[in-house]
């Protein structure tokens, strides 16, 4: 037998699938190749040791560690959907806001450091004089209030519908059954 | 106790992310292990075992339960683990063997002989390439089976086979060339 063969027959022996024949002969190898011998022990000592390395416990916190930093919600399409419209709403909120802001800066002549103590006593004033005013305000400015509500109901719809549709088709691309058990 | 993997899965798919903790507890500790193994130190092997499950759940809708949840979860680990040098370096220097004496045979001297062994070999494991490392430590220190590996990885049965001969062959002459060093350091020890 060749020490190649050896070598081969060395590792069905540590995989525990070598015949009885070829055990024979690669013992005999064994006994007559120095080499060999000493590869032969090397090897099984150190799959012995590797076999003997000891199980080592994991720190106690890595199931606190984990649900920590995932998000335990990411799959619930209730509160999925809840977040998503609350999420859009404020979006919305934004868009209008900062056209209607952008509209004054555009038509007017003042600086920006006036413009906003101008509008900081305009909403003071507001605040103050409240209910009376708002109902006045919503009659003064009927058409404005009844588009900026039309806005955002329409934005929230539109969201809502895209995020439901876009969940369906999730579903539907990895095919999951939810009721099997 | 013996809720089976798939219904955990299904209950964390239909909104009760909560019971995922569940399979973290389950899984935890060979993943650890073979993330420590892995790593060679315990910092590491806490982060690889974080990011396994982070991912095992970000990712459940992809889990197929065809297969075992086992056989899933410990490919994430595997690869997470061979991408890991890409992604930052390890910190190879310090190993951190932990000493368990609750052996019976107590002799200093048994326990300075154990203590080296682990040394030694943990540190030759550390020292082979990536690819052959985790074969070693999944095959031997974990006991997987061939085919179990070979899906796990997605390599061809003949290419674990071939690569687990060499592995064996790289730490068998690691560990030559460190017994050779140690004659030499005690030879030279003795002279003086
Ligand atoms: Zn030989």
């Amino acid at each position: 037998m060749d020490c190649k063969t050896a070598s081969i027959l060395m590792m069905e022996y540590i995989d525990g699938e070598i015949k009885e024949l070829d055990k024979i002969e690669l013992f005999k190898h064994l006994e007559s190749c120095k080499d060999c011998n000493e590869a032969f022990l090397l090897l099984s000592e150190s799959i012995d040791m590797i076999e003997s390395m000891d199980e080592i416990e994991p720190p106690e916190n890595i199931e606190t560690l984990v649900m920590s930093s995932i998000d335990v919600t990411k799959y619930n399409v209730k509160v999925r959907i809840k977040k998503s419209i609350i999420i859009s709403s404020i979006l919305v909120v934004f868009m209008i806001l900062g056209g209607y802001l952008f509209n004054i800066i555009l038509n007017n002549s003042l600086s920006l450091k006036e413009l906003l103590i101008v509008n900081i006593v305009k909403l003071v004033n507001f605040t103050v004089l409240t209910l009376p005013n708002i109902l006045a305000f919503i009659e003064q400015n009927l058409a404005l209030v009844l588009s900026g509500t039309f806005i955002i109901l329409s934005g929230l719809f539109a969201s809502t519908l895209f995020i439901a549709v876009a969940e369906v088709y999730l579903f539907k691309k990895f095919k999951f059954n939810f009721r099997r058990s | 106790m013996n809720e089976q993997d798939i219904e955990i899965v299904n209950k964390c798919l239909s909104g009760d992310g909560d019971s995922f903790e569940k399979l973290v507890t389950k899984y935890k500790k060979k993943i650890y292990n073979i993330a420590y193994r892995y790593t060679g130190n315990s910092e590491d092997a806490l982060d690889v075992t974080q990011e396994v499950f982070i991912k095992a759940y970000n990712s459940l809708k992809q889990y197929d339960p065809k297969y075992k949840f086992s056989s899933w979860i410990l490919k994430i680990t595997t690869n997470y683990c061979l991408d890991l040098k890409k992604k930052k370096k390890l910190t190879t220097v310090e190993l951190n063997i932990d000493l368990d004496n609750n052996e019976t045979s107590t002799s200093a001297e048994d326990i300075y002989i154990h203590k080296e062994n682990k040394e030694l070999i943990a540190n030759s494991i550390n020292s082979l390439p990536d690819e052959y490392k985790i074969l070693i430590i999944l095959f031997h220190n974990q006991n997987h089976s061939y085919q179990e590996i070979s899906e796990m990885l997605q390599l061809p049965l003949t290419k674990v086979k071939n690569r687990l001969y060499r592995a064996r062959n790289m730490l068998k002459d690691a560990l030559k060339n460190t017994r050779r060093e140690e004659s030499k350091w005690t030879a030279k020890q003795l002279q003086y």
